[in-house]
């Protein structure tokens, strides 16, 4: 459960609290290594490298160049990620990876700070099987429909069968018309629901957006897409500590906590760099909304 | 099971003590109660001025005095009433019910105790604070709304981590540290509304009493405090009712005598009406939600015959919460306790008690939806005790008990479309202390004690096997083993559950007085939250094979003064505690509906040490009390894995760790009819941790976190002003009515609850920001009529 949801319905506090944004100084530690690293089973593996930067410093991190990114598959290097000209810090291969396989990601970095330069790896991440997203469609829904929605209006709503056997994880990305819904972290476990499929008898299908907001006459119908991107548990608990730490301070929030991920100094596994490196296979399908 | 056929043993045989008695001295004993309603008064002092004697009457109103055969002046005090003197002719054991008469003015208008004027001074009894409901109610008070336990944040050594925050901190504990007794049952979840109001209904309630050190050995199970609250057994001489009529509730009182002298019964209620002010928003998310609560106190008591009364009381409330007609949440507590007062000769007073307490909460959707679901979980315990006080002679008395509690932890079930649970879990936990109270000389006062605790982890349960069971993770778990019923999972017994409790007092003169205090407590179950205000949702988990029970041993010293024949009292304390097991938690800790809780926790230690002053000024119109509390408090959380170790091991300020605590409570009675006081709250920001940088992970600006609590928001200051119109009491009918008006928060700060670090816009922008949350952000007036006929 999402306390802050407790606690913003706590009725009282629209009436009596506020709140305001205010200035403060903040400690200030020294850059660490970022990395943001993905391969699927769709599209090429990409690797983003930076470092950490003030909490109150303007937009981008500083980007981290001239490293040299591997991915291996099964212990063995499948592929040199390659730099990107255009964008510094951004590493691609042409690489695609398979279900089953275990990916890592080792990579050097020669210069830089001590909580940047080195050689670090990652975890080994397993490629697991990613569900069919079957069809998205579109419903109207209201307080009295199966599946109930508290505002009335038109949702989009996923079907898809969840693989037998436990311990699958998912990521689901959104976007309306090319622009994805960055800043939701929209990830499901099959804890209860393990082989169900989404959409048929007592299990409702998955609510994916809502409600669409009507367009202006003549306007271009919305295209809505979904991914289902496959996750290990590792990545799973990742998002989940991430969604909760990104914004915490309520009375019912967890306590803030250091978010690490799955990187490791090769020669101190006790040194860590920000971020994960990830595998997933995906499944993708899209709806165009007409009111 | 041969230390649980030990503990049963010791049960069954525990009747079977007896005590002889002294034949030179005959016993003065009975009970001190108001005159007007025959209600008995807890702590009254019964004294001989000429022999430098007396006692104070116990929880149930009864007291034993050894004294010669002879005549004796006896005084009975106790602050509100008519002190009585009267001449006692003793040649043989004598039985008295001893009636005071309330004062005809009070003006005494804010008491933070009863008993006698100097009974601080005198008593063993230190770091101890007792609440007079009656005068508490003329304080302010949020949206007019009596609260026992906000009032006792006012004192020293108590707080909060915030406003509307669940629970209380007493000398640097947790709010799980807290045993809150309401009539002698335990009370799991203290707090209405999340925590903006306590379920204690100040009508309903006779007696406050705080314990914050020096805990006498008759009380166990937690580390940090005390809160024994007592209900009023009810009016034994004449009907009546009282209630009041509130913004946020409204509330009623009755009571009156079944049988006039005998028996009497008190049934109390209160029920909020906070929907009302959902509707005044504008967001349809909010105004068609429900929010609200009710309770319900109730007590009947019957005096069998002159050596035997029987008490039995009830609690119920329950925290209402729903969201249109697709989400459900309520919570709430069931208490009961029957006890069983028994005078087994004029010296020897027994208090026998079968208490239940059941804490509950359920979420979900109703059950008409196609797709439905409903989360429960509960915590039942059924207590026994069996406790002894014998008053051996003038000077000492003897106190001893028996006591067993039986867990049932059921921490979650999901019924509905999905059905599935965690296990039950269940526990033991007997117990048996001795205390004795004795004063050698006219300056010397002792009373010292052990307490044995011990703690039985039961099946039927399937627990997991770790590799590494300092450290258990999912990772690392080897297999899983299985209990039957009733099976020894895990037990604690051993020298581990010896609790000795001491307190001395050395009076300097009538007015002064050096004391000292040291107590070990033990605590085997703890609340599992990791927020910084506990939420209704968290559970309690037992000690078992990976929980540890948690111990701490305090020291407290302390200087006692009173000025100008006891108007005005002050003492100043120092106290040093240490913690050992205490619960923490691994950064990012999931603690919802988990099997393997014990791979979410991590053990630490804890010390806190502190100051703390309280002037208090007891008599004239102008009353009040001043306190100040400076005091730190430190947790460390080491580990083998760096990645686990909080704080990389090292010491950290803990999320209630307030240097400074500053409270003025200022009262004044302008004339009979009006009455008006003040609170002013001064402390210093708690603890957050502030982010260290950040770093961009997809299209997130992610907060690095590194120091806990290695922060502090800004202080914390607001002041409150109340006014009481009181008309004279109608001769004709007897109806009484008064208002209550004020101010909370009369200069309207913001005083942060917290600071929060967020991304700021919504689309590519990686900016960040600090954003301050303040619960009560503006100046909130209250009104109440409160009548009584």
């Amino acid at each position: 459960m999402n306390r802050s949801f407790l606690f913003s319905l706590l009725g009282l506090l629209p009436l009596l609290s506020c709140q305001d944004v205010v200035d403060l100084e903040v400690p200030e530690s020294e850059p660490q290594l970022v990395v943001d690293g993905w391969v699927t089973d769709q599209q090429p593996a990409r690797v983003s490298l930076s470092t950490t930067d003030a909490y109150f410093a303007e937009e981008q991190t500083p980007r981290v160049s001239n490293a040299q990114v591997y991915l291996l598959e099964n212990g063995d290097t499948v592929a040199q990620l390659r730099e990107n000209k255009d964008t510094a810090g951004l590493y691609r291969a042409s690489f695609t990876g398979q279900p089953g396989q275990r990916y890592r990601l080792l990579l050097t970095i020669p210069n830089g700070p001590p909580g940047v330069a080195g050689t670090w790896q990652s975890e080994p991440e397993t490629l697991r099987p990613v569900p069919t997203l079957d069809s998205i469609n579109i419903r109207r829904l209201d307080r009295n429909t199966q599946p109930p929605a508290l505002e009335a209006g038109a949702y989009a709503l996923g079907y898809f069968q969840e693989r037998p056997g436990p311990g699958d994880y998912l990521n689901v990305t959104r976007s309306l018309n090319d622009s994805i819904f960055q800043r939701d972290i929209f990830a499901l476990e099959d804890e209860g629901v393990d082989g169900f499929y989404f959409g048929s008898g007592l299990v409702p299908p998955l609510g994916l957006y809502g409600p669409f907001d009507t367009p202006p006459r003549h306007a271009d119908p919305d295209t809505f897409r979904t991914r289902l991107e496959s996750i290990t548990q590792s990545y799973y608990d990742f998002l989940q500590v991430l969604s909760e730490q990104i914004n915490v301070g309520t009375p019912f929030d967890a306590a803030p906590a250091l978010i690490l991920g799955n990187i490791r100094s090769t020669r101190d596994s006790s040194q860590y760099a920000f971020g994960y490196f990830r595998a997933s296979a995906t499944s993708s399908a899209q709806v165009i909304f007409r009111p | 099971m041969p230390k649980l056929r030990f503990w049963l043993l010791l049960l069954l045989a525990w009747p079977l003590t007896h005590l002889g008695q002294s034949p030179l001295k005959y016993s003065l004993n009975g009970y001190v109660r108001d005159a007007s309603n025959g209600e008995t008064l807890i702590g009254a002092n019964v004294t001989v001025p000429k022999r430098g004697t007396g006692t104070a009457t116990n929880a149930y109103g009864y007291f034993s005095l050894s004294l010669p055969a002879g005549k004796h002046q006896v005084a009975v005090q106790y602050i509100g009433y008519q002190t009585d003197t009267l001449e006692i002719a003793l040649q043989k054991d004598k039985q008295v019910t001893l009636r005071l008469e309330p004062a005809a003015t009070t003006l005494q208008e804010v008491e933070v105790k009863g008993q006698r004027a100097d009974a601080n001074v005198r008593s063993t009894e230190m770091s101890v604070a007792q609440l007079d409901v009656k005068q508490v109610k003329k304080l302010p008070a949020l949206l007019g709304e009596v609260d026992v336990i906000r009032t006792l944040t006012l004192l020293p050594g108590v707080s909060t981590v915030g406003e509307a925050s669940t629970g209380f901190n007493v000398r640097g504990g947790n709010t799980d540290q807290n045993l809150i007794l309401l009539d002698e049952a335990p009370v799991y979840n203290s707090s209405h509304l999340f925590g903006f109001f306590s379920i204690f209904n100040a009508d309903a309630v006779k007696d406050v009493k705080l314990y914050k050190g020096g805990i006498p050995a008759r009380y166990g199970g937690r580390l940090s405090s005390v809160v024994d609250v007592r209900q009023i057994d009810g009016n034994n001489q004449a009907w009546e009712a009282e209630g009041g009529i509130g913004l946020l509730s409204s509330r009623a009182l009755v009571q009156g005598p079944l049988v006039k002298d005998k028996s009497s019964l008190m049934v109390a209620g209160r029920r909020s009406y906070i929907d009302l002010f959902l509707k005044l928003s504008d967001d349809p998310a909010i105004n068609q939600n429900i929010l609200y609560f009710y309770d319900l106190n109730t007590k009947l008591n019957y005096k069998l015959n002159d050596k035997n009364q029987l008490f039995l009381s009830g609690y119920f409330g329950r925290d209402v919460f729903g969201i249109q007609d697709l989400f459900n949440f309520d919570w709430g507590n069931l208490t009961g306790s029957l006890r069983w007062n028994h005078l087994a000769s004029d010296q020897l007073f027994v208090n026998t008690s079968l208490i239940f307490s059941d804490y509950t909460y359920s979420l979900g959707t109703p059950d008409e939806a196609a797709f439905n679901f409903k989360l429960r979980s509960r915590i039942r315990d059924f207590h026994f005790k069996n406790q002894w006080s014998y008053y051996l002679a003038e000077n000492s008395t003897l106190h001893w008990g028996l006591e067993g509690i039986y867990y049932h932890f059921e921490p979650g079930k999901i019924t509905g479309s999905v059905e599935t649970e965690l296990q039950d879990a269940y526990a033991l936990e007997p117990a048996a202390y001795l205390e004795h109270e004795w004063e050698p000389g006219q300056r010397w006062k002792f009373r010292y004690g052990l307490r044995y605790s011990s703690f039985y982890n039961l099946g039927a349960r399937q627990v997991y096997d770790y590799a590494n069971p300092q450290l258990p993770t999912n990772e690392n778990r080897n297999d899983t083993l299985s209990y039957g019923s009733g099976e020894l999972i895990q037990g604690y017994d051993g020298w581990a559950g010896l609790e000795p409790r001491f307190s001395v007092t050395y009076l300097l003169n009538e007015t002064e007085s050096f004391k000292a205090s040291y107590n070990r407590t033990r605590q085997y179950i703890h609340l599992i939250s990791n927020t910084t205000s506990p939420t209704p949702v968290d559970i309690y988990r037992p000690a078992g094979e990976y929980i540890q029970p948690a111990t701490v041993n305090q020291v407290a010293l302390g200087y006692f003064r009173n000025f100008q024949q006891n108007t005005y009292e002050a003492s100043l304390e120092g106290y040093y505690k240490t913690f050992d097991n205490i619960v923490d938690y691994r950064n990012g800790a999931n603690l919802i509906f988990n099997e393997s809780i014990e791979t979410e926790l991590l053990s630490g230690i804890g010390r806190s040490y502190g100051l703390e002053l309280l002037f208090r000024k007891n008599k004239g119109r102008l009353t009040g009390w001043f306190s100040y509390t400076l005091s730190k408090t430190e947790n460390r959380v080491r580990a083998n894995d760096p990645t686990v170790a909080i704080n990389a091991g090292e010491w950290y300020p803990a999320n209630y760790d307030k240097r400074h605590d500053l409270s003025l409570v200022l009262s004044y009675q302008l004339n009979p009819k009006w009455s008006i006081s003040t609170n002013f709250a001064y402390q210093t920001g708690r603890p957050i941790t502030p982010p260290e940088g950040r770093f961009q992970y997809g299209s997130f600006s992610v907060p690095i976190y590194r120091d806990r609590n290695s922060y502090r928001i800004p202080d914390y200051h607001r002041l409150d002003l109340s006014a009481t119109y009181q008309p004279p009491r109608q001769e004709d009918d007897g109806f009484q009515s008064s208002w209550s008006f004020g101010v909370y928060n009369l200069y309207a700060r913001r005083n942060p609850y917290s600071v929060f670090f967020e991304q700021a816009a919504q689309g590519g922008s990686f900016e960040t920001q600090a954003v301050r949350l303040s619960i009560f952000a503006t100046i909130i007036p209250f009104v109440t009529w409160n009548f009584e006929f």
